[in-house]
């Protein structure tokens, strides 16, 4: 098995973001007003402070360990109709590649049991291994395709997959007020060629430096999807965590909601509760 | 007590009219400021009128057939697609040579990047394609694991020929052709406001949707990086464009034709004179301004009925003109001072032309209660425009007369008109009448009975590929696309559960999937899609690519896991076919664009089906770009053949009250019923179809065909009352009024021909058969109807036997007994 292995977490995705918002707030204190927009060099000084907040929220994203979420997914068609999805999120931090991952598909009742081990990789292809209780089998499956819709939500793969510096190019933007913060937004675009979008635009508060909204630009540049997260929690009093996520789509007018409801650290997961075999047994 | 004994409340009308005409003509500038004024305000409310071929514009927004496409919307969005067909010419792998296959992977992003309102392009660079390698699956996309080497690329050429997933879809079983399809985000039915590309930009067609879809993915195509590559394209975005630019390319195109005509008719039968020549221009482009000024008012939108408008309005405008022209230059020939033949042309034929005005109006008015909007717009808009007409024959003529000083004409050699070829004809026609009446009516009615005989096999049918002509790009390209890859008409199958996931049961997919076969056994179906062959290609897959599993799984929990499985994969496609919440599915069928009755014969069958086998915990609609084009089409059919009916009732029971005798009224309907049916039952004699401007024909033909007769009808009773005797009566009656039948139906059945212009088949057709039936309708009014009168006396008893008693009594006119 192939050890330079990435992950798909979402924990590790809203840590990084998390992260990033507070790099940010450092990278900003050092910089303090640097002429980002006045002077000569505005473009590379901006590019410089986006990737040096990249760089930070990497870091302080690092050292969790493993984790289990227990989440709800809900599908809201534009007429209000609507549809939930309960799943569980198994992780386990990489030291040099991405995340593993183990998602356990609880609700609907006749996926119950289907189970989907992931080894993520920046920006080549993921590993992944799917075990269908139906058939009490395991395949391995191979998918380029990370703008395809998760679970049919309207959050694509790219956007749960781990954060992993090399994805993307940054630039911070502007600050601006979000609600009673003060909030910082820089440009997010994807290295990825096979991405779904040409970028996007995303909102730390300055003040814990959480994320609260990401816009998303389709490839010909039009505004696509709106991600808002609230309700923050802190964890291990170093990880802030948003407990629901809602993700509007605004060509299709569906929205997709997920909202934890539990976010467990330190379970004790080890490489073997990431294996084939781990598949068939995963409850 | 004889018609002709009765007191006469025409006459009355008659004198009112002459007054009218008196003071109008010495009143010319105040009547010249009032019409001046009604064509800026006419003029103004023009200039808002939009054009809108869209269903929205067809269908009213509680339609059920409507609502049920809507619906679907709202689930599986646009069904529109643009099918771009390719092949590469001398190249041995075709679509799957490497250098190809880059050149479409780029096209396909340069097709999804700058096509408006596109929604997802696939090609075969960009479909995922599921391949088993012993227990590993892999799912991938050519364009983002483009192979190496050329034997690469061709063993996935083979591997994809095995899936029937793409077969007849993307590419050809013989891997000739390759396909690209564009999935539009906008439709037909959409609103304006959301088929505008730049919102700002406009009305103008370049800046709609389907045209500016349509114009950007041609213009692609016409780019240099893509020459080698031979492309045809076809689909609901090139058809409905192809309809939008046809309506208002020939709108303006045929209108102008009209006039043209109508100029080069009128100089001729007016033998050159200026107010021939002006008159009924004038009134035409009056008539014209002010018909779609009230379109306006009322806020219709020019849609593809809208074609047939600006050359009616003018044929019937010019007919009017040509009535009160001929009338004004016969009596300033007798010695008329000016203004005298003004009151006297306004006394002797507004009567007549307000009644062909109020039949004619009646014709279309029937077909307002019709559940196509637009079809009941147009009957508005066009009775209206009939009437406009009227008024703009009388007050722009009355102008145009009363120019010049009030001075006897110049003098005329009195044999002048006598002499005329017209004259001549006139009088043979009369001596014929009076000596084969019964002759005629044995003819009449040998041919009516024939007819009817015909009549019984007519059938109501469309064909939307050849409602255009055989050389028109859209029918070229779409001809070719249906013979290589099949038919390009969108029928759609709605499985509709009462409960989220309900659609993943093994019992609902089994009976969609035996529909699907069912369907399949149609030789009008050349493809079908559904969640179906998505489950059986994965079932397959997942074992070993074994054709034996190319079915559909065996549990409800296999089936849920294998979507579960795509949704994980990508499963892009999977939204085409299942609602978010799996409580509707849809079976999607391609169907040749063929005559309607046959595609209508298919669904009638497939429900059929569905009523013997119906869906277990599951409801089964039909919809569909292509069933909405049926369901409009029938809607025509039916208003139509409601409306002949109505038509014909209507237009006897104003004859009727207008002559103020029951037998007057039907015997008047005799030779306007006579053409229709003559033609009517040489269509279903020689097995042609009514497609929906065929059936307007009937209540057309009658609308235009009653106003001649009425002329006739009115001079003959006339005469009657005055000479109380039939020959004498017919005799004075054709002379006089003869002529200007003759080149009104000369003109109108000139002026519809202009219809052969058009790039659409079947509007030709419409024009070369509506140009017969006013052709008909002449000879009916010229034969029959003095054949008719001459048999039936409708106007009551004679009062002198013979010609000798009622010649010192005849009107002062040149007939051949006095000077031949």
């Amino acid at each position: 098995m192939d050890n330079s292995v990435t992950t798909v977490s979402i924990s590790k995705t809203i840590a990084a973001i998390v992260c990033i918002a507070l790099a940010g707030f450092t990278a900003m204190s050092k910089a303090e007003d640097a002429a980002v927009d006045s002077e000569p060099g505005a473009a590379i000084t901006a590019q410089q402070r986006g990737l040096e907040i990249a760089e930070e929220a990497d870091r302080r994203a690092s050292g969790y360990g493993d984790s289990e979420e227990t989440l709800t997914m809900t599908l809201r068609d534009k007429r209000g109709k609507q549809r939930t999805r309960t799943l569980r999120l198994r992780s386990l931090e990489q030291a040099d590649d991405g995340d593993w991952s183990l998602t356990i598909f609880d609700q609907p009742a006749d996926v119950k049991g289907t189970a989907l081990l992931t080894y993520s990789h920046g920006l080549e292809p993921d590993d992944q291994w799917i075990f269908l209780p139906a058939l009490k089998r395991v395949k391995r499956i191979s998918s380029r395709n990370k703008s395809g819709p998760f679970m049919g939500s309207e959050f694509a793969f790219e956007d749960l997959s781990s954060f992993e510096l090399e994805k993307y190019h940054y630039t911070y933007l502007r600050d601006e007020a979000c609600g009673e913060l003060q909030c910082t937004v820089s440009e997010w675009i994807p290295a990825y060629e096979h991405s779904g979008y040409s970028r996007m635009e995303v909102w730390h508060d300055q003040s814990e430096y959480r994320s609260h909204r990401i816009e998303f630009y389709d490839r010909n540049g039009k505004h696509l999807k709106t991600l808002l997260m609230d309700e923050y929690r802190l964890f291990e009093q170093r990880f802030w965590r948003p407990m629901h996520w809602q993700m509007t789509n605004h060509k299709t007018g569906k929205v997709t909601l997920l909202d934890y409801d539990s976010i467990e650290f330190g379970m004790g997961f080890t490489s073997r509760d990431f294996d084939q075999n781990s598949l068939k047994s995963a409850k | 007590m004889s018609a002709a004994e009765k007191p006469d409340y025409l006459r009355k009308l008659d004198r009112g009219f002459g007054l009218l005409g008196r003071w109008m003509s010495g009143h010319r500038l105040v009547v010249f400021a009032i019409t001046f004024a009604l064509l800026c305000a006419a003029g103004y409310f023009a200039a808002q009128v939009r054009t809108d071929n869209s269903f929205d514009a067809y269908f009213d927004a509680t339609d059920p057939s409507y609502q049920a496409y809507q619906l679907y919307q709202q689930d599986f969005y646009s069904d529109e697609v643009t099918y771009i067909l390719y092949r590469v010419p001398g190249n041995d792998n075709g679509p799957f040579d490497l250098q190809v296959m880059a050149t479409i992977a780029e096209l396909t992003r340069v097709l999804e990047a700058e096509v408006p309102f596109v929604r997802e392009v696939t090609s075969l660079t960009n479909v995922e394609f599921m391949q088993a390698q012993g227990d590993f699956l892999e799912i991938t996309e050519l364009g983002q694991e483009m192979p190496e080497t050329q034997a690469a690329l061709l063993e996935h050429r083979d591997a994809m020929l095995k899936k029937p997933l793409y077969i007849g879809s993307l590419v050809t079983g013989d891997a000739s052709h390759g396909a690209i399809i564009l999935e539009m985000s906008a439709t037909s039915s959409d609103s304006m406001d959301a088929i505008r590309l730049d919102p700002d930009g406009g009305d103008g067609l370049d800046n709609l949707y389907p045209q500016a879809s349509n114009n950007r993915v041609v213009e692609i195509l016409a780019r240099p990086e893509y020459a080698g590559i031979e492309f045809w394209w076809s689909g609901d975005t090139p058809m409905n464009a192809a309809y939008n630019e046809t309506i208002t390319d020939e709108s303006a195109l045929l209108a102008v034709l009209s006039f043209g005509l109508v100029a080069v008719i009128a100089m001729f039968c007016f033998r050159g004179q200026w107010l021939g020549l002006v008159g009924p221009l004038a009134v035409v482009i009056v008539a014209l301004v002010l018909t779609v000024g009230f379109m306006g008012l009322a806020g219709y939108k020019l849609g593809a009925l809208f074609l047939i408008a600006p050359t009616l309005l003018t044929a019937i405008g010019v007919a009017q003109s040509v009535h009160l022209v001929s009338e004004f230059n016969r009596l300033r020939e007798q010695g008329a001072l000016r203004a005298e033949a003004i009151q006297k042309t306004l006394e002797n034929v507004a009567v007549p032309c307000l009644l062909a005005a109020v039949t004619t109006a009646i014709g279309f008015l029937v077909m307002a209660g019709s559940h196509l909007r637009a079809l009941a717009e147009l009957a508005v808009y066009l009775s209206a425009g009939v009437m406009l007409s009227f008024v703009a024959s009388v007050s722009v003529m009355i102008c145009i007369m009363s120019l010049g000083r009030n001075t006897p004409p110049p003098a005329r050699h009195p044999a002048g008109r006598e002499a005329g070829v017209m004259h001549r004809l006139l009088a043979a026609l009369v001596r014929f009448n009076l000596k084969r009446r019964y002759g005629i009516l044995a003819v009449s009615a040998v041919l009516l009975i024939v007819a009817l005989a015909g009549t019984s096999k007519l059938q109501v049918s469309f064909n939307y590929l050849e409602d255009f002509k055989a050389h028109t790009q859209y029918r070229q390209h779409t001809s070719y696309v249906q013979d290589v890859m099949g038919g390009m008409l969108n029928v759609v199958f709605i499985y509709q559960t009462d409960e989220p996931e309900a659609i993943k049961k093994r019992t609902i997919l089994a009976h969609l999937e035996a529909l699907q076969a069912r369907a399949e056994q149609s030789p009008l179906v050349s493809k079908t899609y559904s969640v179906v062959d998505i489950l059986k290609d994965i079932n397959q897959s997942f074992h070993g690519d074994d054709p034996a599993y190319h079915r559909l799984p065996d549990s409800d929990e296999l089936i849920a896991q294998y979507l579960l499985l795509y949704e994980l994969s990508g499963g892009g496609e999977l939204e085409d076919y299942v609602s978010g919440d799996y409580q509707r599915t849809t079976l999607e069928l391609r169907v040749d664009m063929v005559d309607s009755a046959l595609v209508s014969q298919l669904i009638a069958e497939l429900s059929d089906y569905l009523l013997a086998n119906p869906a277990p915990q599951a409801q089964v609609q039909i919809t569909g770009i292509g069933v909405l084009w049926l369901k409009m089409s029938e809607y025509i059919a039916q208003s139509q053949i409601q409306g002949y009916g109505l038509a014909f009732t209507f237009i006897a029971i104003v004859l009727c009250l207008a002559f103020r005798s029951v037998k007057v009224g039907l015997v008047a309907m005799i030779p306007n019923l006579f053409p229709i049916v003559l033609i009517l039952g040489a269509l279903g004699g020689l097995g042609m179809h009514l497609d929906y401007f065929r059936l307007l024909l009937a209540t057309v033909a009658i609308g235009i065909a009653v106003d001649d007769t009425v002329h006739m009808t009115s001079r003959i009773r006339k005469e009657f009352i005055r000479c109380g005797n039939y020959e004498e009566s017919i005799r004075i009656g054709l002379m006089n009024v003869g002529r200007p039948v003759i080149i009104t139906s000369i003109i109108l059945s000139l002026s519809f021909l202009v219809y052969l212009a058009s790039d659409m088949e079947i509007l030709a057709s419409f024009g070369i058969l509506l140009s017969l039936t006013i052709v008909m309708a002449l000879l009916a009014d010229l034969f029959l109807l003095p054949a008719l009168v001459l048999v039936l006396h409708p106007f009551g008893k004679e009062r002198r036997q013979t010609l000798a008693e009622a010649e010192p009594r005849s009107e002062r006119i040149a007939t051949p007994a006095k000077h031949g």
